[in-house]
């Protein structure tokens, strides 16, 4: 009942328009209610590692709001995004990986045939576990594709 | 009491707000876009990290990106997309400028809203808190009479404005602003992290941008614990205590600090800046000539 009320009065396209444009529709739950794990887009090119490069550090933390934001899709399995069919979703984000892939090799002009582009999680100890004595950090690989050049 | 949150100080408060408020959100704007620039083809063109035609298929359908401003166009005339993105690229900071310079004002102010939500439903991957509440600003920059006084507006065509009837958008950008902090400390409060000082701890290692700055030897002391708490009771509290006379300049202090403390631990400069200047706007410059 509520929840036909709810949709009923703002799930309607004369609210979602408001919402848009005076900003409403915007959740104000920063970093709520628990902060995400940052993720971080790493290629490797014959061994060595490669990540995108920036100009700016206003760009670079929009890339990394958008490295956060896959890698969260990887990691929630209970994921609500605009996509509701399974499928059509992993395919798209496949081809978000690729293109996000390409550009990276591209910039670092990566020349091999065969590269590895993967999404991390940057692991440090817990509070509570870093005052029981744990000190490990490291990156923990999420998932990883590879990019095999075709012939021309 | 009451009467005082709702009329509030009337007759001691100036409109200069409104200057300063669409001056400041337009440069601020402005200057957020611009250091885009040295990366712009990396987010919108077609050689970008994610190319235009992947972004636009999960764009919001309400609006149009610039990807289908341009296919649509295809219709009628042959325009490459990168013309279509140079248009945008000079007309969206001109708007602002013209918007800073209060030219048109209410025009530019819609015509920089359009154009700033185009640009975001082509970049949806990229956005982040400083987008959403520029939107808000630019929303209210249209609605309110912002170019009521040192502007081009004014000067030009010798504009007469009734300045005794402000208070109503400055209550409105109150209300506004009380409940995004409101619900911003309620969902943090909901969040078992926040109240055992792990989200700190987690931030301040994972969005540390100033890693030099190291504070683990403090992780056998209460800090932690003390700023989840404490931006829980700032946020949430916001709403009570920025709106008495007695406690508002204490508050707003506060509310300030932290945005620095954002800005300082996470590099969210221009978010910091957008809030500080939203808060100056609505608690600040409405007192500043009582005060002086």
């Amino acid at each position: 009942m509520i929840n036909k009320i709810n949709s009923a009065m703002f799930f309607n396209r004369p609210a979602s328009y408001y919402g848009k444009f005076t900003g409403t529709s915007a959740g104000y739950g920063f970093f709520a209610p628990n902060i995400k794990s940052g993720g971080i887009i790493l290629g490797d090119c014959d061994g060595n590692k490669i990540g995108a490069s920036f100009e700016n550090f206003e760009s670079m933390m929009r890339f990394s709001v958008l490295a956060t934001r896959v890698t969260d899709y990887l990691i929630n399995t209970a994921d609500k995004s605009e996509i509701a069919d399974k499928p059509i979703k992993e395919k798209y984000y496949d081809l978000v990986f690729k293109s996000i892939a390409v550009k990276i090799y591209n910039q670092n002009q990566c020349m091999k045939d065969t590269s590895y582009l993967s999404y991390n999680i940057f692991e440090f100890p817990t509070l509570a576990a870093y005052r029981h004595g744990y000190r490990n950090y490291h990156l923990r690989k999420i998932k990883e594709i590879q990019l095999v050049k075709q012939p021309q | 009491m009451i009467t005082s949150i709702f009329n509030g100080d009337v007759k001691n408060s100036n409109n200069l707000w409104l200057v300063f408020f669409r001056c400041s959100i337009s440069a601020l704007t402005l200057i957020n876009y611009l250091s885009l620039q040295f990366d712009f083809a990396n987010i919108f063109s077609a050689d970008a990290f994610i190319t235009p035609d992947i972004t636009n298929a999960l764009k919001n359908p309400l609006l149009p990106s610039i990807y289908s401003i341009y296919r649509n166009l295809q219709w009628f005339c042959n325009i490459s997309y990168d013309s279509v993105l140079m248009t945008f690229r000079i007309l969206y900071p001109l708007a602002l400028l013209l918007l800073l310079a209060g030219l048109f004002t209410r025009f530019t102010a819609l015509l920089s809203l359009v154009l700033q939500l185009t640009l975001l439903n082509s970049m949806d991957f990229y956005t982040y808190g400083f987008d959403e509440f520029t939107t808000i600003a630019l929303f209210y920059c249209f609605l309110f009479p912002v170019g009521f006084d040192y502007s081009l507006d004014k000067y030009l065509f010798k504009k007469q404005t009734d300045t005794g009837n402000f208070y109503k958008y400055l209550w409105l950008l109150r209300v506004h602003i009380c409940i995004a902090y409101f619900f911003s400390g309620f969902e943090k409060m909901l969040g078992y992290n926040w109240r055992n000082g792990e989200s700190i701890w987690k931030m301040i290692h994972g969005y540390n941008v100033l890693s030099f700055i190291n504070l683990d030897f403090l992780y056998k002391t209460p800090l932690f614990l003390i700023a989840g708490w404490m931006t829980i009771c700032i946020e949430m509290f916001y709403p009570a205590f920025i709106n008495f006379n007695k406690t508002r300049s204490y508050w707003l202090s506060a509310v300030i600090s932290f945005h620095l403390l954002i800005a300082f631990f996470m590099g969210l400069y221009f978010f910091s800046a957008l809030m500080i200047v939203l808060n100056l706007t609505a608690y600040y410059m409405p007192f500043m000539e009582k005060e002086r």
